[in-house]
């Protein structure tokens, strides 16, 4: 499913026009995203949690040419999901 | 900040950022991951324009082993939810720290760290090779040995043969073959137990100082001529053996000699013959243990196995030894001197890329 169909059956299922459920669905994003950034987590029973993780830095090795590089830290967003979602697709 | 914030906490924020009533946000934000999960259960992937892409992803068998009873169990294929962010959500995330990029690590000490590996490489490849002059040593060293045990087994000839020469004066009569073959089976015998012999040869020191120079000579020798092979260093033991030897029955002729000069002249006429023949006997026998020695050596070092056949034919790679060769074929790199002698390779340190050699085929010998 990619995101024009996700925005249709959403905007079927909420009675919006598909142009306002994009508008929201941004706009919800960019909530989490705020969020997110701000270190929360969020925890969405029945579906998972997303939070952001810090990953160190580390030494990578080309194994093509052999260079080295220090990649440094990085935050990314995780997702984790709950036993129950876990479970219906196992 | 580190707070968890759930659905409604969710729901709430969206209603005041996006103007709706609470209650059409949360029906929003419950309808958005339901609708997720539909997704996932239909087409197994759902894609969110600057969330991220939900996916589900199988896992194979995999087999583990029970850590309190060590039993090997299968942990069965399933499938696994995954979230791959979206770019611009990992950027947003990631702001404290937009502005570190991938440095490469220094340059020298790269090169530095490169070049150590490269040495570990080089040590790794050279020790077949040092292994090889081990072995090598190893030959000289037990040829060495065994011409004490021949120098040692001589010297105790050389008593008795004083006596009987002795003896051979005072009845001036030459049948000294008759006790002699005894002698040579005494020497037969002391071979056996070759290992004792070190306890022989404390008691006599001027002879250990000399073998003992001579095996330096040699070792040295061998290690000069590390590129060698096996084959054509054992035969250049023989020479220097023959040597030893050589100069051993001088000095066994020398001092009977000696000893008898205040016998009358006829008498040491005789003396000398019997010696003479004596001398020829000593060298016979020496060459006959040489020649089983030698045996052994070689038995023990390259004829354990016969080549029975050709295996197959093999083109040389380059940076590829003989020892590479070995242990891709044999699976043992010492096996490398057959290569060697199967192909007649005069220079079996230089390996050209590109060469055609033989594998021979190799049967262990009973």
């Amino acid at each position: 499913m990619n995101n024009k169909e996700f925005i249709a059956k959403l905007a079927k299922r909420c009675g919006m026009t598909p142009a306002e459920a994009a508008k929201n669905v941004d706009l919800f994003i960019n909530v989490m995203t705020e969020r997110l950034k701000e270190n929360d987590q969020l925890n969405i029973s029945g579906f998972g949690v997303l939070e952001v993780k810090m990953r160190n830095e580390r030494l990578s090795v080309n194994p093509k040419t052999g260079q080295r590089f220090l990649v440094p830290p990085k935050i990314v967003p995780t997702f984790r999901p709950s036993s129950k979602l876990k479970d219906k697709f196992k | 900040m580190d707070a968890k914030l759930n659905h409604s906490d969710l729901s709430q924020l969206l209603s005041k950022e996006a103007g709706l009533t609470m209650v059409k946000a949360e029906a929003l934000t419950k309808a958005l991951f339901d609708l997720i999960i539909e997704g996932l259960a239909e087409d197994g992937i759902v894609k969110i324009n600057s969330l991220g892409t939900f996916k589900i992803t199988e896992v194979a068998d995999r087999s583990s082993v029970n850590v309190n009873t060590g039993e090997k169990f299968e942990i069965k294929g399933h499938n696994k939810l995954t979230f791959v962010p979206a770019e611009s959500l990992k950027d947003e995330v990631n702001q404290p720290f937009a502005m570190f990029e991938p440095v490469e690590v220094n340059a020298d000490l790269c090169d530095e760290e490169q070049a150590l590996e490269e040495q570990e490489n080089e040590i790794s490849d050279n020790l077949p090779e040092i292994a090889a002059e081990k072995t090598e040593t190893e030959v000289a060293e037990e040829v060495v040995e065994t011409s004490t045990t021949s120098e040692v087994e001589e010297k105790e000839e050389t008593l008795p043969e004083n006596v009987i020469a002795e003896k051979h004066v005072e009845e001036v009569s030459a049948p000294a073959k008759r006790p002699e073959p005894v002698l040579v089976r005494v020497p037969k015998k002391d071979k056996g137990i070759k290992k004792d012999a070190p306890k022989e040869k404390k008691n006599n020191k001027p002879y250990y100082i000399v073998l003992l120079a001579a095996m330096l000579v040699a070792m040295a020798y061998l290690l000069y001529n590390a590129d060698m092979d096996i084959f054509k260093s054992a035969e250049k033991c023989v020479p220097a053996q023959e040597n030893i030897v050589a100069t051993n029955v001088v000095k066994v002729t020398e001092e009977p000699v000696v000893k008898q000069e205040p016998v009358a002249v006829e008498v040491v006429e005789n003396v000398k013959v019997v010696e003479e023949k004596s001398e020829a006997y000593a060298f016979v026998m020496v060459e006959e243990l040489e020649a089983r020695d030698l045996a052994k050596i070689t038995v023990a070092d390259t004829d354990l196995y016969t080549i029975t056949g050709e295996l197959c034919r093999h083109s040389v790679k380059s940076n590829e030894t003989l020892t590479r060769i070995a242990l891709k074929y044999y699976g043992s790199k010492k096996l490398w001197p057959y290569l060697v002698k199967h192909n007649k390779l005069a220079r079996p340190d230089a390996l050209g890329k590109g060469m055609d050699i033989s594998i021979p085929m190799l049967e262990p010998v009973e």
